[in-house]
């Protein structure tokens, strides 16, 4: 071991590097959202809790500028759009994805291999070619674009996630305890009820979660197919960014960020506690 | 035909319970504009956006280079933009690649409660905005941005660097975002690598660099590969990177797409420049399959004759 | 192939009967046919044309090497598959086509297959769940199971915090809880160890006589089949190949197959060269001869070439001066001391496989024979058993 010691400790000070370069342009936000300097984000001028008070609709006390988020009812309403859109499609690619992944890992049948790779394409395929065929087939079968446009659109790739982490997890299982349940009398619909779901259940809700989380932050796609009044958050953040820089930012993505790394966290537990 | 009451019949009636509506919704909302979408890339584009149903080649010509005609031109301007895009792409999946090689064997070598920490807080930034991350290296690069405020407070520089809107900044961007796409198959090659072998080849005489090249760096090539892949599509057919990052000055094939629809109206346009980027892609991914089987199949010939 | 027509058959009927009034089999399979398909698209025949009863507490041992069709027939049998042709007949009833949850047999699977997300007594309560009995009863039927297995008090465990012997009865409880007309198990002592498995076949084998179900065990151990069953049936390649007692099967195997599967077996090659009335006269290729009586069902003539059956432990060291029987002599190559017994491996020149002998270590034996010492063995012929056809099949 001796031979590898010096090799040893510059690897671990690259791996310091390495997760500096991970979680410092994100420390930065949170810091930053608290800065008061209103001219120049990234010069340190003092606490203040001015912009957080800002993006909630209350009046702000250190700065006269203009306030930047034009209005909060239209960042609230992204806000709700997302939450809404992220529920309906995920809870609808859950319940695909998991049956998908029944299907191909429990039975026999001609357009098996199909199905499988078919479950990658939406993964390799590039967000802006996906969001441009959802575009063009809305607007040419005359269907108007709106929230509902926009689950329709996640869900077509949502699933494929979905179905990725059930069959992860159906891999797992094993076959033969849906045949003991049949043997013991359970019909099918009974042995789904009490021994596949609650086996595959951490799966389906890590399932449900990875695409939740996936639908919130969905930019390229959403950009392309929502309506005048359908914007949902990171499209809106996507317009203020395209506008200008401007403290507000920092706040709400702090809050973002700590919203995702919340969920993330208790779906990657869930995922982690099945052993 | 199969009767009913047999466990077969039961079998094939649960599996059309099952795939029906998933299959239906798939094939309407996903097959469905896919094949519009290709389509419309043998259209003619109407004079005030929409299409007109005529087959007509010339989306692809103007690409390509045989369109000559008084509307339609071959541009090399597209086929520029395509390479950058190529090049950008491949640039990522190089320095990601650099990036997370070391870390994955840093990784590797830790205790088992330390690494799974580590590879938590590797995915973690996956399920973080992207648009948070990308905004963050905005704050980062912009000439007012963390820096150049710090490099000219510290008096390495007194000019703003002009890091923001170059290619550089749209392949950090890229980079940062995709780093645990490269990561994860990377580690779960190099997590594979018995370091008993890595001992051996030292213990046969090979030097450090003999060792890499012959042990450390075949045994680790399918993570290597499968990361570059994973890495590469994504970044090919980027368009909310160079967005912010590149601005007007570094375009990419997406943004190039995105202004065929939301600005030139040209639809069947990008609908043909969105085929190749697809073209493209499904062309090194089936390169990547067929490598990937050739080796299985040289790999695992011995290794099964030695198991029967 | 009407093997069920013999005389064990016979005899198991008539003990039944003598208990119960006429037997009639709990379980009928009649000319069982099943094919799969290969991924590589070749057909594999996984039944052909298997006919067999089960009758009521009859422990059946269905015996075979892998790949022999046992596990098809089993499940066949519990309705995981469907047959391509044949009848199955439980208590007189077809039930072809019936699905798995309506037939009245349980099967205790290779690997348990327990529900690992229940504790042990839900696991043993499932089919009364389903079966939506009333939950005193349940409770009641549950405990006195546990009891039965031997694991009274183990209910509120989970899966995973019990060993493999005792997760071994946990699947058995399962299995019986709902009184099943037939038990069906699935190689179901292979993943214990040697000294547990000894114990868990008697214990079975207590537990089918106080319950009075019939079994159905699958296994592809000559052993456990041998020391545990009323009847033994051996499949090979998709065939019954014979099915009876086991002293039957170990005494006058029907072939070559069953020979070699069913215990070990020195076969010589041998010629019919006279038939008489009541006696066969064999001929070794060495020029010995030897006498047997004529067996039921056995049609030889002259010239037909056969195979003469000894078992190691027919095996004598010195031949008494009158009595027929072959001699063979040869080196020893191979001693093997198991206690009761040497174990040698003779080569000869007659047999082309080296010849096995088992000789008593009793005191004129000494300290045994020595590798490369010259030995005579001497097999009588009421140990001897002709079986039709070539060694190779």
């Amino acid at each position: 071991m001796k031979r590898y010691g010096g090799l040893s400790r510059l690897l671990s000070v690259y791996g310091f590097l390495f997760f500096a370069f991970i979680y410092a342009p994100i420390v930065l936000i949170v810091v930053f959202s608290f800065n008061a300097n209103p001219v120049n984000m990234m010069i340190w001028d003092g606490f203040t809790l001015d912009w957080y008070r800002t993006i909630f609709g209350f009046p702000a006390r250190l700065t006269e500028s203009t306030l930047y988020v034009e209005s909060t009812r239209q960042l609230y309403g992204a806000v709700r759009n997302s939450l809404l859109v992220a529920l309906v499609a995920s809870s609808v690619s859950t319940v695909f994805g998991t049956a998908i992944a029944i299907a191909v890992a429990r039975f026999r049948f001609r357009l098996k291999s199909f199905y499988r790779a078919f479950m990658f394409m939406p993964m390799i395929m590039p967000d802006i070619v996906l969001g441009i065929a959802l575009l063009i087939f809305f607007v040419s079968t005359g269907v108007k674009l709106s929230v509902y446009t926009i689950m329709i659109g996640h869900c077509t790739f949502l699933i494929s996630y979905v179905f990725i982490v059930v069959s992860a997890r159906i891999a797992d299982m094993d076959e033969k305890l849906e045949e003991a349940s049949a043997d013991l009398g359970a019909n099918s619909w009974q042995t789904f009820r009490r021994v596949t779901l609650p086996l595959i259940l951490p799966g389906v809700i890590g399932g449900g979660l990875l695409a939740f989380i996936i639908s919130m932050d969905d930019l390229v796609i959403t950009y392309f197919i929502a309506g005048v009044d359908s914007t949902t958050l990171p499209v809106f953040i996507y317009g203020m960014l395209r506008r200008g820089i401007k403290p507000e930012i920092n706040a709400i993505a702090t809050i973002m960020l700590v919203f995702s790394i919340v969920v993330a966290s208790a779906g990657l537990y869930l995922r982690a506690r099945r052993k | 035909m199969i009767g009913r009451g047999t466990a077969k019949g039961r079998r094939a009636a649960a599996l059309v319970g099952l795939l029906g509506a998933p299959t239906l919704f798939l094939g309407i909302f996903f097959l469905g504009p896919l094949a519009i979408m290709f389509t419309y890339s043998w259209l003619e584009p109407g004079l005030y956006g929409g299409v007109v149903w005529n087959f007509y080649h010339l989306n692809y010509g103007r690409i390509f280079g045989w369109a000559n005609t008084r509307y339609e031109q071959f541009d090399p301007a597209y086929l520029q933009i395509f390479a950058r895009s190529v090049w950008l792409a491949l640039c990522t999946v190089g320095l990601s690649l650099a990036i997370c090689y070391p870390a994955a064997f840093w990784i590797s070598r830790q205790p088992e409660r330390r690494k799974n920490f580590f590879i938590f807080l590797i995915t973690l930034p996956f399920f973080v905005s992207l648009i948070v991350r990308l905004f963050a290296w905005v704050l980062l690069l912009r000439p007012t941005g963390f820096i150049n405020q710090a490099l000219m407070a510290l008096g390495i520089i007194d000019q703003p660097l002009e890091m923001i809107f170059t290619g550089f900044a749209v392949v950090v961007g890229m980079v940062y975002i995709f780093i645990p796409f490269m990561f994860l198959p990377l580690y779960a090659s190099v997590e594979k690598l018995d370091m008993a072998m890595v001992e051996a080849s030292f213990d046969l005489g090979a030097g450090r660099w003999q060792t890499f090249r012959r042990v450390i760096l075949p045994m680790t090539l399918p993570g290597i590969v499968g990361g570059s892949i994973i890495v590469f599509i994504p970044s090919l057919g980027n368009f909310i990177v160079p967005s912010l990052l590149g601005g007007a000055k570094v375009l990419m094939i997406g943004n190039l797409i995105e202004q065929q629809f939301l600005s030139a109206r040209n639809w069947p346009f990008g609908a043909a420049l969105s085929m190749v980027v697809m073209a493209t892609i499904l062309v090194s991914l089936l390169l990547y399959v067929r490598q990937m089987t050739r080796e299985e199949r040289v790999t695992a010939t011995p290794l099964n004759r030695q198991e029967a | 192939m009407k093997m069920e027509a013999t005389s064990p058959m016979a005899a198991a009927q008539a003990r039944d009967a003598a208990e119960n009034g006429p037997a009639r089999p709990v379980l009928e399979i009649r000319h069982a046919m099943k094919r799969f398909a290969t991924p590589e698209g070749q057909e594999v025949v996984a039944l052909d044309d298997v006919s067999i009863s089960v009758a009521p507490n009859e422990f059946l041992t269905l015996l075979g090497p892998s790949g022999c069709g046992k596990t098809t027939l089993l499940r066949v049998v519990s309705g995981f598959e469907d047959l391509d042709a044949g009848d199955i007949f439980i208590d007189r009833q077809d039930i072809a086509g019936r699905p798995a949850y309506r037939r009245p047999v349980n099967t205790v699977f290779q690997t348990y297959a327990l529900f690992p997300h229940l504790s042990v007594a839900r696991n043993v309560a499932y089919s009364l769940e389903i079966a939506k009995v009333e939950q005193a009863e349940t409770r009641r039927r549950v405990s006195e199971m546990l009891e039965l297995v031997g694991l009274a008090g183990f209910g509120e465990r989970r899966i995973n915090q019990l060993s493999g012997g005792q997760q071994q009865r946990v699947a058995l409880a399962r299995a019986l809880v709902a009184r099943p007309k037939i038990l069906l198990l699935d190689e179901p002592l292979s993943a214990l160890d040697k000294s547990l498995r000894g114990k868990m076949q008697q214990e079975l084998k207590a537990l089918q006589h106080e319950l009075g179900i019939s079994f159905v065990f699958v296994t592809h151990d000559q052993e456990e089949a041998l020391t545990m069953s009323d009847r033994v049936a051996v499949l090979g390649q998709g065939k019954l190949q014979q099915i009876g007692p086991p002293h039957e099967l170990y005494r006058t195997p029907s072939n070559v197959f069953v020979a070699r599967f069913v215990g070990e077996s020195n076969l010589f090659a041998a010629t019919v060269s006279e038939v008489g009335p009541a006696h066969c006269h064999f001929r070794l290729a060495d020029g010995q001869e030897v006498r047997l009586p004529r067996r039921d069902g056995q049609t030889f003539s002259a010239g037909d070439k056969v195979q003469l059956l000894a078992r190691p432990e027919d095996a004598r060291p010195s031949p008494p001066d009158n009595g027929t029987g072959l001699r063979f002599s040869g080196p020893v190559r191979e001693v093997f001391f198991v206690g009761t017994h040497y174990k040698l491996v003779i080569g000869t020149s007659e047999a082309d496989e080296p010849l096995k002998a088992s000789l008593p270590a009793g005191e004129d034996l000494g300290a045994g024979p020595a590798p490369g010492q010259m030995i005579e063995l001497w097999f009588p012929a009421s140990r001897l058993h002709p079986l039709a056809g070539e060694v190779g099949s």
